[in-house]
C-alpha cells in the first residue's frame, strides 16, 4: 500500500508541478505583456504630453513663423508689354513670349545623384552646354533651388528639352540612367522690334524691365504700354485657414501709331540713300496729313537697332567709345537716341517768310496788290550804330506774291515794319512757336522767340524772313499745315488709338483744332503764292511732272554767324489747290564739297524724291498719267537761273553774314 | 485539444453559447471561432485615415513634380498596396498559424532574409537613395525595402523559438543562440539603416523580454541603452572626433539638441515638422488647409505624416490617432490572453512590439523628443512595403484570435 502509493504519487507530483509551471509560465507571459503594454502607454502618454507642450508654449511662435514662410512662396506674373502697330496694324515693337531656365540642384542631385548625369546629358544633347561646366555649378551649390541658367530661351528650344526628358524618362529602366529632373522653365517677355532700327527716332525702346521705356512712343506711352504684374501668393484667412490666390497679371494697352509703314520706309530709304552720299550735322523729314495733324512718316539720319541700342558701330569703332569717359559715353548715346526733329530747335530761315505774309494780311498790313522795293539791304539804327541787313540779292520791285517766290527779305522787313511788333509777336504765339506743340513724344524743345518787350527793329526785322528765333520741325510743320488747310492748327499727334491686347479700340486720339490761326482767304493767297514758287520761283526743282506742287525753301545761318554753317530747308505740299500731304525736309549743317557754295537744293531733292512715292501711295491724282514731256525751265527767266535759292548768299560774294554791324568795330 | 483552452472565456462581450448540437460521435465538431472586428475595424480606420492624410500631404508636391504630375499619385499607390495587403490579411487570418511553425518554413523564413539583406548590402540588386541601400530591386526598378519583409520573418522565428523553448529561454547557452540569430540580420540592416535596426532589436528583445522570466537581464540592458545614450548626447561632438559613429548620425545628435542653429540644413525637417505642429493649435486648420506641406515638410506624406495630421487636425486629431494605436494595442493584449498555446502569445506579441515601437519612435522623432531618425508612422505614413508586411502581421494576430474557440 505505502509502496503503492509512493510509486503513485512522483508521478501525479510531477504531472501536478508541470501543471503549475505550465500555468506560472503563461501568467507570466500575460504578466510581461501587460508590462510592455503600461510602458507603451506610458511613452505614448509622455509624447501627448509634450506635443500639447510645444502646442501651447510654442504655438504663437510657431505659427508666427509658418505665416512668414509663406510670404516668401509667392511670384509673380509678368505681365505683357503692349505692342506699337502702324496705323494699318504693322508690328513694330511687340513682346516676345521666353522662357529662362531654372536649375534645382538639390533636386538634381536628390536619390544619390543617380539623375545627375542624365540630366546633365539632356542639357548637353539639347543645347550643348558644358556638361563639366554645369556639373561644377550644382555641385558647387548643392542646397540650392533656384539658379537662373539661361535665358530668353524660345518656345521651341523649351520644348525641345520637355520633348526630350518625357521621352527620356519614358524609357524602361534599363536603358537609361536615373530621370532627367530639376529643371524648369519660367516665362518672361522680352522686347522685340521686328524691323530693327525702323522707326527708331519714333518708337525708342523698351528693356529688360517691361515697366520702362525709353525715348519715343516707348517713353510717352509707357503708362498705357505698362500693364501690372501679377502674383500667386499664400494667405492665412481669417479663419486661420491658408489659402493660394493668383491675381492674374494685366498685360499692357496696344499703341496704334500714325506712321504709315510704307511711307515712313520711303522716307528712311531717302534718307539712307542721301547720307551714304554726303554727310550733314542731323537731317529730319516729316510727313504730315495737313488737315488732321497726324504724323505719317518722321525720320531723322540718326538710326540705331532697337533690339540692341547700345550697339552703336555704325558711328563709333569699339576702340573710340572705349575711350570715351562714361559721361561720353551716355553723352554719345544720346545724340543717337534722341530725336531731332523735336528736341533740337533751329532757325527756320525763309520758310517762315508764309508765316510772316499771312500776318500782315490778317492784319491788313499788306495785301496781294502791294509792291515792295528791293535795294538788297536795309539799314536800322542810328547813325553811328547802323545796322544793315542784306538781301540775298537785289530783287527790284516786287509783289506780295513775288516776295515769296523770290524769297526777298527787303520786302519781308518793309511787311513787319508795318505789321508791328506786337502783333508779329501774337501772330507768332497763334502759330505755336515759342511753345511746345504737345506732340506725342518726349523731350520736345519750345523753341526760342522774343516777346514784344525784348525785341529791338533788327531783331524784328530779321524774324520778318525766318532768322533770330528758334522752332522744331513738329511745330513748323504744324503751323505750316494750318496755313494751307483754310487756317486750323490743329496738334500735330504720332498715336492714332490705343487698343486693348485683342485690338478693341479703348481710346481714339481725334485731330484736336487747336485753333483757327488764318483765314480762308490768306490761305488760299499763300497757295497760289507758294504753288507760283515751285511753277516760277526758288523751289522750281521741287516740280513734280502731274502734281501741282507748293513749297517754300529755307536756308538759315547758324550761330555763331562767322562759323559760316546753315540749315537748309524745304516745305512742300501736294495737291496745292487742296493739300493732303506736307513733306517738310531740314538739312543740318551740310558738309560741303570743294567749290561748293550753301544750296537749298539737297532739301528740295529730298522733299521731292519722297514726294513723287508717296503721292501715287496716297492716292493723289496724277493731272498727265501719260508720261508727258518734262517743261524745261525757262531760259528767258533769270531770276529762276540766277535765283535757284533763296540762300542769302546767292550772288554774295562777302563773307556770308546777312547782318554787318559796322558801327561797333569802328 | 484540451491542451490549447484555457477554459477561461476571456470575451464577455461577446454572448457565449453552446453549439446549437451536440457533438455526435464520428463526426467532427466544428467548433465556433472568435473572429477580432475591434481589430479589423481599428486597422481600417486607420488605413483609411492614412489614405486620406497622404492624399491632403502629398497633393500639392505631387501635382508639382515633373516625374509625376499628378496629385493623386502618391495616395493611388497606396490604395493598391492598401486593398493588396487587405487580402493577405484576411487570407492570413483565415488560415491557421500552427501551419507555419514549422522547422524547415522557420529556416526558409530566417535564410531568406539574410540572403536578401546580403543581396541588398553587397550586390547590385542594392539600390541607393540618399546615401543609403535600403531597397531591394532589379536594375533602376525598386521592388521592397527588406528591412520590412525582416521585421515579420524574425517575429515568426523567435514566436517559434521561444515557444519551443519555453522557461530554458533562461539558460545562457539558449539566450546566447538566440541572441546571435538575431544578432547577424540586425547588424547587416545596421549597416545601412540605423532606425530599422533599432526596430529589430527591439522586437527580438521585447519577445525574449515576454518569454522570459528573469528580470535583471533586461533591466541592466535598459540602463545600459539608458547609459549609452546619456554619454552620447554629451559626448556626441567628441565621438565624432574619434570617429566612433558616422558623421551623418551625430550630426543628428547636434541638431537634436539645437535644431535651431541647423534650421537651413539638418534641422530644417524636424524644426518644419515642429512648426506645422505649433500652428496647428488645439483643432487644426482643417482638413486639406495645411500650409506646411506645400514644399516645406520634406517627406510629408511619409516620416512626417504626423506633423501635417496635427497642423491640420490639431492636438484633437493627434490625440485621436494615439488613442486609437492604444486601442489597437489593448486588443492585442486581450488576443495575447486568450491565445490558445504560448506560440500564439509570442507572434502577437512580437506584431504588437514591432506596431508599438514605431508607433513610440515617430512621435518621438516628429516632437523631436529624439534625435531624427526616419521611421514610418505605421497604416498611415505612405509606403507599399510597410503597408504589405503590416497587414500580413495583423493577419497572424487575428489568425491567433481566430483559434480561439468560444464555449461555455
Amino acid at each position: 500500500m505505502k509502496r503503492s502509493r509512493q510509486t503513485e504519487t512522483p508521478d501525479v507530483r510531477r504531472k501536478r508541478r508541470q501543471r503549475a509551471a505550465k500555468t506560472a509560465y503563461k501568467s507570466n507571459l500575460q504578466r510581461r505583456l501587460a508590462f510592455i503594454f503600461i510602458v507603451v502607454a506610458a511613452a505614448l502618454l509622455v509624447l501627448s504630453v509634450v506635443l500639447i507642450r510645444i502646442v501651447r508654449t510654442r504655438g504663437d511662435d510657431y505659427s508666427r513663423t509658418v505665416l512668414t514662410q509663406q510670404n516668401y512662396s509667392s511670384a509673380t506674373i509678368a505681365f505683357r508689354r503692349g505692342d506699337i502697330t502702324d496705323r494699318n496694324g504693322s508690328l513694330l515693337a511687340t513682346s516676345e513670349r521666353v522662357y529662362i531656365m531654372i536649375l534645382d540642384p538639390s533636386v538634381i542631385l536628390s536619390n544619390s545623384a543617380v539623375n545627375e548625369a542624365a540630366t546633365l546629358e539632356a542639357l548637353n544633347t539639347v543645347y550643348g552646354y558644358d556638361t563639366a561646366e554645369l556639373a561644377e555649378l550644382i555641385e558647387a551649390n548643392p542646397e540650392s533651388r533656384y539658379i537662373r541658367y539661361t535665358r530668353d530661351l524660345k518656345e521651341e528650344e523649351k520644348d525641345a528639352f520637355l520633348t526630350y526628358q518625357t521621352e527620356y524618362n519614358a524609357r524602361d529602366s534599363k536603358e537609361r540612367n536615373g530621370r532627367v529632373s530639376g529643371v524648369w522653365f519660367e516665362t518672361e517677355y522680352k522686347r522685340a522690334y521686328p524691323m530693327n532700327d525702323f522707326a527708331c527716332t519714333v518708337l525708342g525702346f523698351s528693356g529688360r524691365d517691361a515697366s520702362r521705356g525709353n525715348w519715343g512712343l516707348e517713353e510717352y506711352y509707357n503708362d498705357e504700354l505698362t500693364g501690372t504684374n501679377g502674383l500667386t501668393y499664400g494667405y492665412i484667412n481669417g479663419d486661420g485657414v491658408a489659402e493660394r490666390n493668383t491675381v492674374e497679371p494685366v498685360n499692357g494697352h496696344t499703341v496704334v501709331s500714325t506712321i504709315d509703314y510704307s511711307v515712313q520706309t520711303i522716307v528712311e530709304d531717302t534718307i539712307k540713300a542721301f547720307t551714304a552720299e554726303r554727310e550733314c550735322a542731323n537731317l529730319g523729314i516729316i510727313v504730315m496729313d495737313p488737315n488732321n495733324g497726324e504724323i505719317l512718316a518722321l525720320a531723322t539720319d540718326k538710326y540705331y537697332d532697337l533690339n540692341d541700342p547700345t550697339e552703336l558701330s555704325a558711328y563709333y569703332t569699339e576702340e573710340e567709345f572705349a575711350a570715351l569717359t562714361a559721361e561720353e559715353q551716355a553723352e554719345a548715346r544720346a545724340k543717337i537716341w534722341r530725336n531731332f526733329a523735336i528736341a533740337d530747335a533751329f532757325e527756320p530761315g525763309s520758310t517762315a517768310k508764309p508765316f510772316t505774309v499771312a500776318a500782315a494780311l490778317e492784319e491788313a498790313a499788306t495785301d496781294a496788290e502791294h509792291s515792295y522795293e528791293c535795294t538788297g539791304a536795309k539799314v536800322f539804327g542810328t547813325t553811328g550804330h547802323e545796322v544793315t541787313v542784306k538781301c540775298n540779292q537785289t530783287h527790284g520791285v516786287v509783289t506780295l506774291e513775288q516776295s515769296l517766290m523770290y524769297s526777298c527779305n527787303s520786302a519781308m522787313m518793309d511787311i513787319v515794319e508795318n505789321l508791328g511788333k506786337e502783333k508779329f509777336v501774337n501772330f507768332q504765339t497763334t502759330f505755336g512757336f515759342g511753345r511746345q506743340t504737345g506732340v506725342d513724344l518726349p523731350g520736345e524743345t519750345a523753341g526760342i522767340v522774343y516777346t514784344a518787350e525784348n525785341m529791338g527793329v533788327t531783331d524784328l526785322a530779321t524774324n520778318g524772313f525766318g532768322q533770330n528765333f528758334n522752332v522744331n520741325m513738329v511745330q513748323m510743320a504744324a503751323a505750316f499745315s494750318s496755313l494751307i488747310n483754310g487756317g486750323s492748327y490743329y496738334q500735330p499727334h504720332i498715336v492714332k488709338a490705343i487698343t486693348n491686347e485683342n485690338g478693341e479700340v479703348l481710346k481714339e486720339i481725334t485731330p484736336t483744332l487747336v485753333r483757327r490761326t488764318v483765314s480762308e482767304e490768306t490761305c488760299n493767297f499763300i497757295k497760289e503764292a507758294l504753288l507760283a514758287t515751285v511753277q516760277d520761283g526758288t523751289g522750281a526743282e521741287a516740280a513734280i511732272e502731274g502734281y501741282e506742287i507748293g513749297g517754300k525753301t529755307g536756308t538759315a545761318q547758324k550761330h555763331p554767324r562767322s562759323a559760316k554753317k546753315y540749315v537748309t530747308s524745304f516745305v512742300g505740299f501736294a495737291p496745292a489747290d487742296d493739300p493732303k500731304v506736307l513733306v517738310y525736309v531740314v538739312i543740318d549743317d551740310l558738309t560741303l564739297l570743294e567749290d561748293e557754295r550753301i544750296s537749298t537744293k539737297y532739301a528740295i531733292e529730298l522733299e521731292r524724291t519722297v514726294m513723287e512715292k508717296i503721292l501715287p501711295y496716297l492716292g493723289v491724282p496724277n493731272a498727265n498719267p501719260v508720261v508727258a514731256p518734262v517743261l524745261p525751265m525757262d531760259p528767258d527767266q533769270p531770276q529762276a537761273e540766277q535765283v535757284p535759292d533763296d540762300g542769302i548768299l546767292s550772288g554774295d560774294d562777302d563773307d556770308g553774314a546777312y547782318l554787318t554791324q559796322e558801327s561797333d568795330e569802328e | 485539444m484540451a491542451q490549447q483552452t484555457t477554459g477561461r472565456a476571456e470575451y464577455r462581450s461577446v454572448p457565449l453559447r453552446t453549439d446549437p448540437q451536440p457533438a455526435r460521435a464520428g463526426e467532427r465538431t466544428k467548433p465556433r471561432r472568435y473572429y477580432d472586428y475591434s481589430l479589423v475595424f481599428v486597422v481600417l480606420i486607420l488605413s483609411a485615415f492614412g489614405l486620406l492624410m497622404i492624399y491632403s500631404s502629398s497633393y500639392y508636391t505631387a501635382s508639382i513634380n515633373p516625374n509625376i504630375g499628378e496629385g493623386a499619385f502618391y495616395m493611388k499607390k497606396q490604395l493598391w498596396n492598401l486593398l493588396a495587403g487587405l487580402a493577405v490579411m484576411i487570407g492570413l487570418s483565415l488560415f491557421d498559424y500552427h501551419f507555419w511553425a514549422k522547422w524547415w518554413l522557420m529556416f526558409l523564413a530566417y535564410g531568406a532574409g539574410l540572403v536578401v539583406m546580403l543581396l541588398t548590402n553587397f550586390t547590385s540588386f542594392g539600390l541607393e537613395y540618399n546615401g543609403a541601400k535600403r531597397w531591394f530591386g532589379i536594375g533602376n526598378t525598386s521592388l521592397f525595402q527588406p528591412a520590412e519583409p525582416l521585421k515579420l520573418a524574425l517575429i515568426l522565428v523567435f514566436a517559434y523559438a521561444l515557444a519551443l523553448l519555453k522557461n530554458r529561454v533562461d539558460r545562457l547557452k539558449y539566450a546566447a543562440i538566440l541572441l546571435a540569430m538575431a544578432a547577424v540580420p540586425i547588424f547587416l540592416v545596421f549597416m545601412n539603416n540605423l532606425s530599422s535596426a533599432i526596430i529589430l532589436a527591439v522586437i527580438v528583445l521585447g519577445m525574449m523580454f515576454t518569454a522570459s522570466q528573469k528580470k535583471w537581464p533586461f533591466a541592466a540592458l535598459a540602463g545600459f541603452v539608458a547609459l549609452v545614450a546619456v554619454l552620447g548626447v554629451v559626448f556626441a561632438e567628441d565621438l565624432v572626433a574619434r570617429g566612433v559613429l558616422k558623421e551623418y548620425q551625430v550630426s543628428r545628435i547636434l541638431v537634436w539638441k539645437n535644431p535651431e542653429q541647423y534650421a537651413s540644413s539638418g534641422g530644417w525637417q524636424v524644426l518644419q515638422g515642429l512648426y506645422a505642429i505649433g500652428s496647428g493649435g488645439l483643432f487644426g486648420k482643417g482638413l486639406g488647409n495645411g500650409v506646411q506641406k506645400l514644399g516645406f515638410v520634406p517627406e510629408a506624406q511619409n516620416d512626417m505624416i504626423f506633423a501635417i495630421i496635427c497642423e491640420e487636425l490639431g492636438l484633437f486629431g493627434a490625440l485621436c490617432v494615439i488613442l486609437l494605436f492604444v486601442y489597437m494595442f489593448y486588443r492585442f493584449m486581450i488576443i495575447a490572453r486568450n491565445a490558445p498555446d504560448t506560440l500564439g502569445v509570442l507572434l502577437v506579441a512580437g506584431v504588437f512590439v514591432h506596431i508599438a515601437v514605431q508607433v513610440v519612435l515617430n512621435i518621438a522623432v516628429v516632437t523631436n523628443f529624439i534625435p531624427n531618425t526616419g521611421v514610418t508612422l505605421p497604416f498611415i505614413s505612405y509606403g507599399g512595403t510597410s503597408i504589405l508586411f503590416l497587414m500580413a502581421e495583423v493577419g497572424l494576430v487575428l489568425s491567433v484570435a481566430h483559434r480561439v474557440e468560444l464555449r461555455d
